[in-house]
């Protein structure tokens, strides 16, 4: 009998301990969540409040847009051509490999191009903003800001993030273009596909409407890497660790939300394009 | 209506030439001022029979039933504490009893959980973003590892409170004067000016967070453990450069440390927080608030271990999660 009951109490507090848990990681979600809408509207505000200066904005378009355009481009090159090794034999078992264009670079410019842009600055550009503002955090030089009279969101967030959602569609169009013709010069010199239709079939299937999607779509990519990134670094724990582990939770957060946006602005530009455009060509 | 708002201008002006007087009697008014928000004014009858309000001059700094709660531990309790113009107070007490905290929610970088603070007057949490960092210019802040912008060269370091709030001064003067401050607290600009922080020595960064915290000509100083980690010499020059701030500038200032010496050398006034996990419910945080003479006078157990650096039965208790 005695027996029984320690069991139960003892199932009862582990059911509890377990149900608190749960309770607990969802509020500390919750909250980070909130905290990070606050500090998101912080961050247009004063942008509009009082233009960034220029000497900020100038090391943060260098640092996000000079500095990242090699690697976008490497990878958008190498993306076209991996496209193409990868379409080449489905296109040719059904006899339609000069088709293959129409494939490689619509995919390209409506997908591959925005992500993989957006994915590559997150990497290079998102975890070192997260590390640089986390080494701020911990060695007080945010708390030094403010009691400048600097708020640290005007000075050290504002430009990071206008250069982001300035300079991504940029990185995007790069991106697009290295593997359009990455993926040309793969199919056509290497896979030996006619140049004439190659071009003709990816004319007639990328509309100028596919560019433009793909472009829009980075802009939101951008904006929501700096946000993320600059708030693991703002709210970044103590010492090294604490900055590793902004770093890293930085680039997963903004690769969890490029890919969550991406399926959000899909819908919604296919909607519109259906209404303005009526229905979809197809690359067949 | 123009006619009548210059003559409330004018009352203004003429209560604020009541000032020094007014200064005097905040101690004798001071229920009267608990009970306002801000400004506190009295209505008198002038001579010439208008009614007229004279503003009294509050504290420079303010902390009232302040309290601040991280997650479920309580750093500090109940704290209410003043900073008059021209005072130096060392707030002291072992690692953990929330000075730093305390001197952090005195500026704004901490919010208090409930209690408030105020600059002259005005409550920190009320203010808006914009006008919380206007106030903050008054301030300078001295921070433990000196916190020096390492993106920076030691001059742009000291030149950048300047650079961002005093916009008529022309590059030349921004520079004659980083160089005065520099000199003021014993560097030599032509070393110095053009190294970054990671090639200077903990001293020189330390004076170099000094330099750059008066280069507004502040009202207020915090600092925070401003002689920890310094040779007894360099500790000294640190005094050094706070009784010249306090004597030669009028600032106020706020001093954070455990280094009993800087402590007593430095302030008119000591403030003694005890660690808030180790109080009975019933018990006030802030165990001792006099001056210097007073603190080795003071009976207080505890005040004295402290003032006296005894370990006493403290390593049984820490082992026992006292």
């Amino acid at each position: 009998m005695n027996d029984r009951n320690q069991n139960e109490t003892t199932l009862r507090d582990k059911i509890i301990g377990q149900v608190s848990k749960m309770g607990r990681a969802i509020s500390t979600r919750v909250a980070l969540a909130g905290n990070l809408a606050v500090f998101s509207t912080s961050t247009i505000f004063w942008l509009f409040a009082k233009p960034p200066k220029k000497e900020t904005l100038i090391s943060s378009f260098f640092n996000i847009g000079v500095l990242s355009l090699p690697v976008v481009m490497l990878t958008g090159t190498f993306i076209g051509m991996v496209l193409a090794v990868q379409a080449f034999p489905q296109f040719k078992v059904i006899g339609m490999e000069t088709r293959i264009g129409a494939a490689i670079n619509l995919s390209l410019v409506k997908e591959l191009g925005p992500v993989l842009a957006a994915t590559m600055l997150a990497g290079r550009v998102g975890s070192a903003i997260a590390a640089e503002l986390g080494t701020m955090r911990v060695t007080e030089q945010i708390d030094a800001l403010s009691s400048m009279g600097v708020n640290p969101i005007h000075y050290l967030v504002a430009p990071r993030f206008f250069a982001c959602l300035i300079l991504i569609p940029g990185l995007t169009l790069f991106a697009d273009l290295m593997g359009v013709i990455g993926g040309a010069f793969f199919s056509i010199k290497l896979l030996g596909v006619d140049w004439s239709y190659y071009w003709e079939y990816s004319r007639h299937t990328v509309a100028m409407f596919d560019v433009f999607a793909g472009m829009f779509k980075s802009v939101f990519f951008g904006g929501a890497i700096a946000l993320i990134c600059c708030h693991q670094g703002f709210r970044c724990g103590a010492g090294a660790e604490g900055v590793g582990k902004a770093a890293t939770s930085s680039f997963v957060l903004s690769f969890v939300a490029i890919l969550f946006l991406d399926l959000l602005l899909d819908v919604f530009l296919d909607q519109i394009q259906t209404m303005v455009f009526g229905t979809r060509g197809s690359v067949m | 209506m123009f006619g009548r708002k210059r003559s409330t201008r004018s009352e203004e002006a003429e209560a604020y030439a009541r000032d020094a007087h007014a200064e005097a009697s905040i101690e004798e008014d001071e229920a009267q001022y608990r009970s306002r928000d801000s400004i506190v004014g009295s209505t008198f009858i002038a001579e010439n029979g208008t009614r007229k309000v004279l503003r009294r001059r509050p504290p420079l700094l303010e902390i009232d039933d302040l309290n601040v709660i991280f997650g479920e531990n309580q750093v500090l309790r109940d704290i209410n504490l003043k900073i008059r113009r021209g005072e130096t107070v060392a707030i002291i007490g072992e690692s953990g009893c929330g000075k730093t905290v305390l001197l952090k929610t005195m500026i704004g970088l901490v919010a208090p959980t409930t209690g408030r603070v105020f600059f002259k007057g005005n409550d920190l949490a009320t203010l808006s973003d914009k006008e919380l960092t206007e106030t903050r210019a008054h301030y300078g802040f001295v921070f433990q590892m000196a916190a020096l912008f390492d993106s920076m060269t030691i001059a742009e370091n000291v030149a950048f409170p300047l650079r961002q709030h005093r916009k008529e001064m022309s590059r030349r003067e921004v520079a004659e004067r980083v160089e005065f401050l520099l000199e003021e607290v014993g560097l030599n600009p032509r070393i110095v000016s053009n190294k970054t922080p990671s090639e200077i020595s903990g001293g020189m960064r330390k004076r170099v967070g000094f330099a750059r915290a008066l280069a507004m000509d502040p009202e207020i100083m915090l600092y925070d453990e401003p002689t920890t980690g310094l040779d007894p010499i360099m500790s000294d020059v640190v005094n050094e450069l706070m009784i010249s701030a306090r004597d030669r500038h009028k600032v106020a200032g706020v001093l954070v440390t455990h280094d009993m010496k800087s402590a007593v050398k430095v302030a008119n006034r000591l403030v003694m927080l005890y660690p808030h996990s180790m109080l009975s419910a019933e018990q006030p945080q802030m165990i001792f608030d006099g001056s210097a003479e007073e603190i080795w006078r003071c009976e207080d157990s505890r005040v004295s271990q402290f003032i006296r650096g005894e370990a006493r039965d403290r390593v049984r208790d820490m082992s026992m999660g006292k």
